[in-house]
């Protein structure tokens, strides 16, 4: 036997309790890890952007359009390096009640934006030769079982075709990568110019206009620049970095980082009391026990550091069995939630940040226990007094 | 050499303060405890038995006055200086056992001997010797709750003289136990004093403990009435 023994044994002493004591921290922990993933999930593509890269975007808002045209004007502004544009298609496959992350881009422009995408050489040289191919992103292609290939007939929400038909046929030409941002994994991207002259409306027109810039230290200037292009224009701009703009648009949804700070700070504050409530419940019990402990000769330090192993025991184990159910649910449904791309995974800095909470935690909820422990009196404990 | 007593006590003053009341229980007790000597202390409750007692074992503190052991002041010591000296050389017995129902009575026993160097190979040697001077071999691996009130004493006998200290302490050591298993632990305690010199100071009120003890004190109101010669 060693003194670990004599916590473990402690902690088993009352086994229903302590089984609750867990399922509580469980729960606190598989929240905070499937939140924050989701969190981090949906923040990715600010961290991601590239510092270099500027979107144009309408200035009353991203989802009225600009002329196409205002793309190349936007190129001969100095400092500019690449201009690409695109569009939302609002498409789906199969279900309209899933939609698909879809844009019509002009492929050889936007592959100059994006130089991180990656894809086989001749899949590349496929997509920029066929009008009705599909670059799809891995994640995308993953979640419906896509290959190069496949004929895929996919439908818009917002278009019609000019026949009056409302399904697209596509041919996958390549499945593409991005190292530098996994969320664009998700992504999937048809020819503009196949848009363009088979939609009802719409024609010449685009969401946004992409641009990278020869250096993120001339951003203010030529933001400034490109805007002023537009000025008293019917179709005014706004041109900010791409990390604000995708910071933008993920507000359009909620705070989501607050929503998911007071759903866990509520649930740790809960799990605190309870925890904390019934640690000093059990520590009281064995008053006598921690007695005849120091009547043996263990000193108040060791009683107090017995205290505070338990619960950063149980908190430990709590939480990383809660954080392992929340790892293992964003695998299972991580690659339905194809918007999040691959980034929906338990990352090591969500893992150690909760194991670092569950520490906190454990030496919060085992504070008052062990101190009352250490001070104990022998005599007191021993109620002979 | 060593020192000729276990315990001295001098002009030992012991007060508590309750609300406004200050409560007198000892105002210059003196007290001599001979190494090897086996003294019943006796006295109606609320006399000081069990206050006498916790001062020897370092457990309370003086108000004033003087606790030498082996010829060396306790009563200066500090908490964690009283623990180590606990562990070194007092063993404690208490009425109710007072055993880890959660450990098994081998690992009760192994307690104090978790606060020493001892390798584990050499903590269980102990440990065994000490359940079979108990005669609790065979119940090494049971929990308390799989055992009688005198086999319980016997283990907390067991783990009072595992680490080998020089004194034991007992408070009603027979005090819930029936006549038959308070004569076999009172044997046993006889056996550790005569056999291996333990010095062994015994509150009680069970007049039976004093056909073991070599004398017997009697305490009433915080001063020893008499005193019987060492047999």
């Amino acid at each position: 036997m060693n003194q670990a023994v004599l916590v473990a044994k402690n902690l088993g002493r009352r086994k229903l309790r302590t089984f609750l004591m867990l399922v509580a921290i469980f729960i606190a922990f598989f929240l905070y890890g499937a939140l924050e993933c989701f969190n981090r999930a949906f923040h990715s593509s600010e961290n991601s952007a590239a510092a270099e890269r500027l979107v144009t975007v309408n200035r009353i808002n991203f989802t009225m359009p600009l002329p196409v045209n205002y793309t190349g004007r936007v190129a001969q502004v100095a400092g500019v390096r690449a201009v690409t544009y695109q569009s939302w298609f609002g498409g789906y496959f199969q279900d309209q009640r899933q939609p698909l992350f879809m844009m019509a881009v002009d492929p050889v422009s936007y592959l100059a934006v994006y130089p991180s995408i990656r894809m086989p050489p001749e899949q590349r040289r496929a997509w920029l030769a066929n009008r009705t191919g599909l670059a799809v992103g891995k994640a995308a292609a993953a979640k419906y079982g896509w290959k190069v290939g496949d004929r895929i007939p996919i439908s818009s929400n917002i278009y019609m075709k000019k026949d009056g038909g409302r399904a697209w046929e596509f041919d996958v030409s390549a499945v593409f990568s991005d190292p530098d941002d996994s969320a664009r994994e998700g992504l999937i991207l048809m020819a503009h110019d196949y848009f363009d002259e088979t939609v009802t409306f719409g024609r010449d027109q685009v969401n946004m206009i992409v641009f990278s810039t020869t250096s993120p230290k001339q951003n203010d200037a030529i933001a400034k620049s490109v805007d002023a292009l537009f000025a008293n224009s019917e179709a005014e701009t706004s041109t900010d970095t791409a990390a604000a703009f995708n910071r933008a648009f993920a507000a359009q949804f909620g705070n989501i980082a607050l929503i998911i700070t007071l759903v866990v700070a509520t649930a740790f504050a809960a799990i605190l009391m309870i925890v904390g409530n019934t640690m000093v419940m059990s520590v009281r019990e064995r008053t006598r026990e921690i007695g005849v402990l120091k009547t043996l000769g263990f000193r108040s330090s060791t009683i107090l550091t017995q205290i505070l192993a338990e619960s950063l025991l149980l908190a430990l184990v709590g939480a990383v069995l809660g954080l392992g159910a929340a790892a293992g649910v964003i695998a299972l449904t991580g690659k339905f939630m194809q918007g999040f791309g691959s980034n929906m995974q338990m990352s090591a800095v969500v893992f150690l940040g909760g194991v670092g909470w569950a520490v906190l935690l454990g030496l919060v909820t085992g504070a008052v226990p062990a101190w009352s422990g250490m001070r104990l009196q022998i005599a007191t404990a021993l109620g002979r007094r | 050499m060593a020192d000729p007593f276990s315990f001295q006590l001098r002009q030992v003053s012991k007060r508590f303060v309750k609300g406004k009341e200050t409560i007198t229980i000892f105002d210059g007790l003196d007290l001599d405890v001979p190494a090897g000597d086996f003294v019943a202390i006796m006295g109606p409750s609320g006399s000081g038995k069990t206050t006498l007692l916790n001062l020897l074992g370092g457990i309370d503190h003086v108000t004033s006055g003087q606790i030498l052991f082996d010829g060396h002041r306790v009563d200066t010591l500090t908490e964690n200086q009283l623990s180590a000296w606990r562990a070194a050389n007092v063993g404690f017995i208490f009425q109710f056992y007072n055993l880890m129902p959660v450990l098994t009575a081998a690992q009760n026993v192994e307690l104090p001997l978790l606060l020493t160097r001892l390798s584990q190979k050499d903590r269980r040697k102990n440990v065994a010797t000490a359940l079979e001077l108990v005669g609790l071999s065979d119940r090494a691996r049971h929990y308390p709750r799989e055992m009688s009130g005198g086999q319980q004493q016997r283990v907390a006998i067991a783990r009072a003289i595992v680490s080998d200290p020089q004194v034991l302490l007992c408070d009603e050591p027979t005090g819930d136990l029936d006549r038959t298993t308070a004569d076999e632990v009172l044997g046993i305690l006889n056996l550790l004093n005569r056999e291996h010199g333990k010095t062994i100071v015994v509150v009680t009120h069970d007049p039976e403990v004093t056909r073991h003890t070599k004398r017997t004190l009697h305490l009433n109101k915080g001063v020893f009435e008499e005193k019987t010669a060492l047999a």
